[in-house]
C-alpha cells in the first residue's frame, strides 16, 4: 500500500484534522501516559538493577534476563499459568456458549436467568476469591461437607490448580456469556427456518448454522481471554496462602513478578518476568491471527 | 461565527482537563488527595494495624485540642502499606506521619526520605530517647547518629492457653517455669486422633512469636551481630528447630490446615489449645466472645545445663518495637514533630497503655497496659521485659528478602519434619545468598 501521492491540505482539511486530534487527544494522552510510558519504563527497568525508591539504577544489560531465564522459578509458573489458561479459556468458552444459546430462546424469566449468569462478573474479585476460598476450605467449608469428603481442594499440589481454575471459569461466564448472545443476535433466523423445513435437528443446527456464524464472537472472545488467563493475578493472590504448600504449583508469573517487584523490591528482575510475559503473550496473540483466517468465518 | 469557535474551544477543553487531571491521580499518586489535605491544615497519619487504630485516634485527639490541628489515623494492611509508602516515597507524597518497621527502615534512612528529627529532639523537653529501650532507639538510628524515628512501642511474646481444653484433659495449666519439652508433653497430650484438637498450632510465617524464640533460647542464632551471615546452621539452631520439628510432628495440625484455617482463628476458635502470642495482639484477642476461657503464662524456657531452673539467657522473647517516623518533605514538619512528641512523651506513651492499645516505648509507663483486661493476667508480657526473659531485638539486616523467604522455605520441613534439619541448611544457604546480594 504505498501511497506517495503527497497532496497539500486544504485550510479545511487542516482545520479538520486540527479538530480530530483535539478530541481524540484525552484519549491519545490517556494512553501514553497510563499505557505506553509505564511499558516503556519496565522495558528500561527490566536492563537495570534498580536501586530503593527509583533512585540509583545500574545498567546491567542482560543480567537479569539470564538470571530469569535460568530460575526454574519463572518456567514453573510460566507452566502454572499455561495449564490455569487451558482450563479456564476453553471450559469458560463452551459453557457460555451453551447458555448463551439456551437463553437466545423465548422462555420465561430469561432475562432473570441472564441477570443470574452475569452475576459474578459484578462481584469484586477479591470478594469471591474469599467465598470460595470458604468453600474449599478443607475442614469447614461447603464443598467437603456437601459430598462427605475430605479433600484439599488448595492444599493438594495435584489438584489446587484445577480448583483455582474452576474460579476462574465460574467468574467469567457471565461475561463471554452476553458477547455470545450479541452474536447470535446477528444471526438471521431464515437460516434456522429453512433447516427446520429441511429436517435439521436442533443439535445440528447447532453446530452446522450457529458454531460457524458466530465464529467471529468466538475468535474475538478466544484471544481476548487467553490474553487475559496468562495475567491472572488477583485470584491467585487471594486463595491461595503464602504458606499454602501447593503454591509452588500454582502461583501465575504475575504472581511472582508481584513478589519480587514489590515485596522484595527488585523491581528490575519484576521487571524483566513481565516483560517475558508480554513477549510470551505476544507470540501467542501472532499465532492466532495467522489462525484467524482459517478458522473464521465471516459473512 | 466566532462565538461558535470560543464555544468550541471550551467545550474542548472542559473534555480534555478533567481527562488530564484523571491521569495525573492514575499515574501512582492516589494518595495525593490525602496528603493536600496537609496543606488544609489536617495531618494524613498511617498505621497498619486496625487494632490500634481507636486508640492511636484517640491519643491523636487529645493533641488536636491544644495544638489545634487535626490529625487523621488511616489504617493500610500490612503488605498494602510498604506498597503505598514506597509508592508515596518515589512519587515525593508520602503520609506526613507514619509507622516504621526494622524491616524496612534502612532503606528510607539511606535514602534521606524520613524527617531528620535530631533538632526537634535536642530543643524538646518532652522527648529524651534515653528513655526507651536502647535496641529500639538504634535501629532507628543511622550510623551517623540521626534519628529517624522516635519509638512508640515494644512487644514480647508470651504463652497462651486454653482453660476448658486443659480442664477437659485433667492437665495442670502451663506455669512460668515451663520449658519447651514441657509445653510439648503438654500438646501432645492434648492433641486428638481424630484430628478435632490439636495442643498447639504455628505456621511457618510466625517467626517472632515462634521459632525464633526457640532459636535464641538453644543458644542457636538466626543473623549474626553484623547482620551479615546466616546462624540458620548452626549447631544449636538446629537442635532448636528438631525441637519445633517434634512439636509440629506430635501437637499441630497439618500443616494444610493451618495455611488454610490461620493459627490464630484455629486458637480462638478452641481448636487449638495454646498458642504464643505477640503483646501486639492482645488488643485484637479481646474481642472474642470466649476471651475469659483463655489464661497467659511467660514464654516457655530451655533448660541448657538441665539444673531444673531457669538461669540466666534460657528463657528468651524475641522483641521488636516500631517508630513514629515524619516524611523529610512533609508540608508542615513543625506539626509533625509536635504530634510524634506528643505520642512519644511520658504522657502520650502513658495514655497508650491505658487504652489497651499495647505496650509502650517509653520505660516505665506500661504498667498500666497490664490492667487493660479484667480477663486475663498480662504480667507475664511485663515480667519479661523487666527481667524474667532476656530480651532479644528482632533479627534483622537491610532487606526483608531473607526472613519472607524463610517462611516460604519452611513449608516442607512442616509437611515433613523429619527433613528440618537438611531445611535448615538449604535456608542458612539461600539466607547467604540473599545477605551476600544485599551487601554489593
Amino acid at each position: 500500500m504505498k501511497q506517495k501521492v503527497k497532496k497539500k491540505m486544504t485550510k479545511a482539511q487542516k482545520n479538520e484534522a486540527v479538530w480530530g486530534l483535539c478530541f481524540a487527544a484525552p484519549a491519545i494522552i490517556g494512553l501514553i501516559v497510563l499505557n505506553f510510558y509505564p511499558i516503556i519504563n519496565t522495558i528500561w527497568q527490566s536492563f537495570h538493577k534498580t536501586g530503593d525508591f527509583g533512585k540509583g539504577n545500574t545498567f546491567v544489560a542482560f543480567a537479569n534476563y539470564s538470571s530469569v531465564l535460568t530460575s526454574g522459578e519463572f518456567w514453573q509458573s510460566l507452566l502454572n499459568t499455561i495449564k490455569y489458561a487451558i482450563i479456564e479459556v476453553p471450559f469458560s468458552i463452551v459453557i457460555a456458549l451453551v447458555l448463551a444459546v439456551f437463553l437466545n430462546r423465548k422462555m420465561r424469566f430469561r432475562s432473570g436467568y441472564r441477570t443470574i449468569f452475569f452475576l459474578p462478573m459484578v462481584a469484586a474479585p477479591a470478594a469471591v476469591a474469599m467465598v470460595w476460598k470458604w468453600l474449599y476450605n478443607q475442614q469447614y467449608g461447603l464443598l467437603n461437607h456437601v459430598f462427605n469428603t475430605d479433600t484439599a481442594w488448595i492444599s493438594d499440589p495435584k489438584i489446587a490448580w484445577i480448583s483455582v481454575a474452576i474460579i476462574g471459569v465460574w467468574s467469567i461466564i457471565g461475561y463471554n456469556m452476553v458477547l455470545f448472545l450479541g452474536g447470535l443476535q446477528e444471526i438471521p433466523h431464515d437460516y434456522y427456518e429453512a433447516a427446520e423445513i429441511d429436517g435439521a435437528t436442533g443439535i445440528r443446527q447447532f453446530f452446522k448454522i450457529t458454531v460457524p456464524l458466530l465464529s467471529p464472537t468466538t475468535f474475538f472472545i478466544v484471544q481476548t481471554r487467553i490474553i487475559a488467563a496468562l495475567q491472572v493475578f488477583d485470584l491467585i493472590y487471594m486463595v491461595m496462602d503464602k504458606t499454602n504448600v501447593a503454591l509452588g504449583k500454582v502461583e501465575s508469573i504475575v504472581c511472582v513478578f508481584y513478589e519480587y517487584a514489590f515485596t522484595f523490591d527488585n523491581k528490575g528482575y519484576g521487571s524483566t518476568m513481565v516483560v517475558m510475559l508480554l513477549i510470551f503473550i505476544m507470540i501467542i496473540t501472532v499465532i492466532l491471527q495467522k489462525m484467524e483466517k482459517k478458522f473464521v468465518f465471516y459473512n | 461565527m466566532k462565538l461558535r469557535r470560543v464555544l468550541a474551544m471550551v467545550l474542548a477543553a472542559a473534555l480534555v482537563l478533567p481527562a488530564l487531571a484523571g491521569c495525573g491521580g492514575g499515574g501512582g499518586k492516589s494518595e495525593e488527595a490525602s496528603s493536600d489535605g496537609g496543606d488544609s491544615g489536617v495531618l494524613d497519619v498511617k498505621i497498619w494495624d486496625s487494632t490500634q487504630q481507636e486508640g492511636i485516634q484517640t491519643i491523636c485527639d487529645e493533641w488536636s485540642e491544644t495544638s489545634g490541628i487535626e490529625a487523621k489515623v488511616e489504617v493500610v494492611t500490612w503488605d498494602d502499606y510498604w506498597t503505598l509508602l514506597e509508592a508515596g516515597a518515589s512519587g515525593g507524597t508520602m503520609p506526613d506521619v507514619f509507622w516504621m518497621h526494622s524491616n524496612n527502615i534502612q532503606k528510607y534512612m539511606d535514602a534521606e526520605l524520613l524527617l531528620n528529627l535530631n533538632d526537634y529532639i535536642d530543643g524538646d523537653e518532652n522527648i529524651d530517647m534515653t528513655n526507651y529501650y536502647e535496641d529500639i532507639v538504634e535501629l532507628y538510628t543511622n550510623d551517623d547518629g540521626i534519628h529517624y524515628a522516635i519509638p512508640k512501642d515494644y512487644d514480647t511474646v508470651a504463652l497462651w492457653y486454653n482453660k476448658t481444653l486443659f480442664d477437659e484433659a485433667n492437665l495442670e495449666y502451663p506455669t512460668n517455669d515451663w520449658t519447651w519439652e514441657d509445653m510439648y508433653e503438654a500438646g501432645k497430650a492434648l492433641t486428638k486422633e481424630d484430628g478435632s484438637q490439636y495442643g498447639m498450632g504455628e505456621n511457618t510465617d510466625r517467626n517472632q512469636e515462634f521459632y525464633y524464640n526457640v532459636i535464641y533460647s538453644y543458644g542457636g542464632y538466626v543473623i549474626n551481630e553484623d547482620h551479615t551471615e546466616s546462624g540458620m546452621a548452626d549447631p544449636k539452631t538446629i537442635e532448636a528447630m528438631e525441637m519445633v520439628g517434634k512439636m509440629v510432628q506430635d501437637c499441630m495440625p497439618p500443616q494444610s490446615i493451618l495455611a488454610e484455617n490461620g493459627e490464630i482463628d484455629l486458637f480462638t476458635s478452641g481448636v487449638c489449645a495454646m498458642r504464643l502470642f505477640g503483646s501486639w495482639r492482645v488488643a485484637a484477642l479481646q474481642e472474642f466472645d470466649n476471651a475469659s476461657e483463655w489464661g497467659v503464662a511467660q514464654i516457655p524456657y530451655h533448660d541448657a545445663n538441665g539444673n531444673g531452673q531457669c538461669d540466666e539467657g534460657e528463657r528468651v522473647s524475641i522483641y521488636n518495637g516500631l517508630g513514629w517516623s515524619a516524611s523529610a518533605d512533609c508540608s508542615n514538619p513543625d506539626a509533625a514533630y509536635s504530634l510524634i512528641s506528643y505520642l512519644c512523651s511520658e504522657e502520650g506513651q502513658t495514655r497508650q497503655a491505658e487504652l489497651g492499645v499495647t505496650q509502650s516505648a517509653y520505660i516505665g509507663t506500661s504498667d498500666a497496659w497490664v490492667n487493660c483486661s479484667d480477663m486475663w493476667d498480662l504480667s507475664p508480657y511485663l515480667d519479661e521485659a523487666t527481667g524474667a526473659a532476656e530480651l532479644v531485638i528482632m533479627p534483622y539486616s537491610r532487606s526483608a528478602v531473607w526472613a519472607e523467604n524463610m517462611k516460604e522455605e519452611f513449608v516442607p520441613a512442616w509437611n515433613d519434619p523429619s527433613t528440618m534439619a537438611d531445611t535448615c541448611k538449604a535456608v542458612a544457604e539461600s539466607m547467604n545468598n540473599a545477605l551476600a546480594q544485599e551487601q554489593q
